[in-house]
This record gives C-alpha cells, sequence and structure tokens, in this order.
C-alpha cells in the first residue's frame, strides 16, 4: 500500500485554531445566562462538530479508507440508541401514547 | 517542517514492515480502531447515565446557568480552569500529529521532541486535574458519595483521566524506545507474557471475585483496572521491549488515535459535565 507523508500542518493548524475558537465561544455561552433549551442545544452542537473535526482531521478518517469510518461510526449508532432510550425512561410520560 | 530529515541517523529495518489487512489497512490500526470502539461505548455508558440521572434530577442539578437563579451556593466547578485545561489538550493532539507527521516522513529528532511535548501537555492536565481534585475535595468537600452530581462528576473525569494517565506513559515508552534505536533481534516476551497473565488474571478477579464484600469500590474502578487502562500500558511496556523501528510511521499513527481519542471525549466531557 501506498503511504504518502504529505505535509498536512497548515490543515492541523486551521483545525487547531478551530477547536479553540469554537471552545472559547462555548465557553462564554455557558455563562450568559440565555435560557436553558437552545443553550443545550448550541452546546451539545459545538461539541459535536468539535469532535467531527478531531475525528476527520487529527484521527484521519477523511484521509483513510471507509472501512476505518464504519469501525468508528458503529458505536456512535449504538450509543446514541442507548442514551436515548435511557433518557426516555426518565421523562416519558403514558398519557403521551393515549 | 523545520527540521532537517535525518535519515541517516535512522536504521531502517527491512523485516519489521506493517502487517497489512486484507482491506489495505495495517493491522495495528484496524484493532485500534476496533478497541476505541468499545473504548468508547464504555464512556457512553457513563455518559448515558449521567445524562438520565441529571435530566432526572432537573433543575435541582447544579449548572453555571440556574447557580444564580436558584440561590444555590456556588457553583463548584472552575469553568475557567477547566477551559485553560482544555486548550492544553488541545495543543497536545496538535503536537501529536505533527509527531506522526514527522515520523511519517523518518524524522528522529521532530518525533522525539514532538512526542515529548505531547506527553508534556498530558502531564500539565493530569497536574491540573490533580489541584482541581484536591481544591473540590478538600475545600468543597465533595466526595463519591456524598451527591450524583459528585458521583457522577467523579466518575467520569476520573476515569478520562485514567485514560490520559496510562496515554502519558505509553507516549514515554515510544519516546524511550525511540531514543535507543530499534532493535536488532527482539528476545523472547517472557516478561510480556507474565504481564498480560497478571491483567489477565486481575480483570477474571475483579469481575468474578468476592466484590459484593467490598461495597466502597464502585463499578467504575472495576472496569478501569481490567479494561483500557491497563490495556494501552501493556501496550507501551511491548513497545519498549520490542522497540520497533518506524520505518513508516504506522506505528505511531496508532498511537496517535488513541490520544486524538482521549482528546475527543475530553471536548465532549467538557462540554457535558462542566458547561451545560
Amino acid at each position: 500500500m501506498e503511504h504518502t507523508a504529505t505535509n498536512h500542518t497548515k490543515t492541523y493548524l486551521k483545525i487547531f485554531g478551530a477547536l479553540f475558537v469554537l471552545t472559547v465561544i462555548e465557553v462564554i455561552i455557558s455563562q450568559s445566562g440565555m435560557p436553558q433549551v437552545p443553550m443545550v442545544i448550541l452546546l451539545v452542537a459545538f461539541a459535536l462538530v468539535k469532535a467531527g473535526l478531531v475525528a476527520m482531521y487529527f484521527m484521519h478518517l477523511k484521509y483513510d479508507s471507509k472501512f476505518l469510518s464504519v469501525i468508528a461510526y458503529a458505536p456512535l449508532v449504538v450509543a446514541s440508541i442507548l442514551i436515548f432510550m435511557l433518557a426516555m425512561e426518565w421523562t416519558f410520560q403514558p398519557h403521551w401514547l393515549f | 517542517m523545520a527540521e532537517i530529515a535525518l535519515s541517516h541517523q535512522t536504521e531502517v529495518h527491512e523485516h519489521h514492515e506493517p502487517v497489512y489487512t486484507s482491506t489495505g489497512t495495517p493491522m495495528g490500526k484496524v484493532f485500534m480502531w476496533l478497541f476505541l470502539c468499545q473504548d468508547a461505548l464504555m464512556f457512553m455508558g457513563l455518559f448515558a447515565a449521567y445524562i438520565s440521572v441529571r435530566i432526572g434530577q432537573g433543575h435541582l442539578w447544579p449548572s453555571p446557568n440556574t447557580a444564580h437563579s436558584t440561590g444555590m451556593e456556588h457553583y463548584p466547578l472552575d469553568i475557567n480552569l477547566t477551559a485553560v485545561n482544555t486548550f492544553i489538550l488541545i495543543c497536545s493532539s496538535v503536537t501529536m500529529v505533527m509527531a506522526v507527521q514527522a515520523a511519517q516522513s523518518v524524522t528522529k529528532k521532530g518525533l522525539i521532541k514532538w512526542l515529548l511535548l505531547t506527553a508534556l501537555g498530558g502531564a500539565i492536565f493530569l497536574g491540573v486535574q490533580v489541584y482541581e481534585y484536591r481544591h473540590l475535595v478538600g475545600d468543597d468537600g465533595m466526595g463519591m458519595g456524598k451527591s450524583l452530581f459528585d458521583a457522577t462528576f467523579f466518575s467520569l473525569t476520573g476515569f478520562h483521566g485514567l485514560h490520559v494517565f496510562s496515554g502519558v506513559i505509553y507516549l514515554l515508552c515510544v519516546v524511550i524506545s525511540t531514543k535507543l534505536g530499534p532493535k536488532e533481534h527482539s528476545e523472547n516476551g517472557w516478561v510480556m507474557t507474565i504481564l498480560r497473565l497478571a491483567a489477565i488474571g486481575l480483570s477474571l478477579f475483579l469481575w468474578f471475585g468476592p466484590l459484593h464484600k467490598w461495597p466502597p469500590i464502585p463499578h467504575v474502578l472495576v472496569s478501569m483496572l481490567s479494561g483500557a487502562v491497563p490495556y494501552i500500558m501493556i501496550r507501551g511496556v511491548k513497545w519498549l521491549r520490542e522497540r520497533p523501528a518506524f520505518t513508516k510511521g504506522d506505528d505511531v499513527e496508532v498511537v496517535g488515535l488513541y490520544w486524538h481519542f482521549v482528546d475527543l471525549i475530553w471536548i465532549i466531557l467538557f462540554t457535558l459535565v462542566y458547561l451545560i
């Protein structure tokens, strides 16, 4: 298999900048005193974007074979179901159905 | 890259060619991803428990936003300090990718420098975390058994901190091994065999042993001791004993995968536990 030692330094620095800026915005949002629901949605979205940047660029998912991406995304699907069901257990009200 | 490629300093050993799977991806990488997959599920289990407990507690849960409105004394966690810590961990991720790049272009000096910087970042992160724990336990009187907030906080950050700890050891093993240079012949691995047997024995004991007699031991500790953390440390020791030549940087990339994963988990943890 061909292995090219491409120089990604510029990309890495851009990602670093993006991660830094997103973290600063997150900290500002969390202390801004905005309403709970939009704040949580914003913060979780930011965290997922940051995690995605790390996985795509630092962990090379963008450059590697799709096979590795399948391994990487599988637990996310399982975990989403798990977290969703656990959250339902706490918040679910039977009268929603009837 | 500013460094000069010091290829003459590096002994390239033809016999250490990475093994590739039928998908064309190196074996080590595929298996590190599989390991990360199960480790991610372990973290997700903790996150799921945290989220459900937190939803169940509703507005009683201390958060930086509700601290003022509900008249709670103060929000115990220091967001600014931890934001700096997050920044340090992100920096260490950047130095790690630079290390992988140095390994791919066979730059021994660069590899050692970037790996050391990465390990330093991890060590500073741990230092700040220890400082934070001392403050929370000593001054604020927090503790595992005090409240659900405390228990989930220490479980999540503690489990992650142990990952960072084993990652730093892994990195240092790679640094020492690179410094010493590749080994000509690998000896019989009796030390590795004993280590592996000890780890398997410890795991079996923790899973099937008389744990009900020790109620103070939380199950998180069991999974920590029997799972990921010793595995990564044993990988480090194995590297140190075998001292492979970093011909194509694939092995260093595997170390990098683990380190970025630890960073990735922290990004989510920081948002969920500290900011929301």
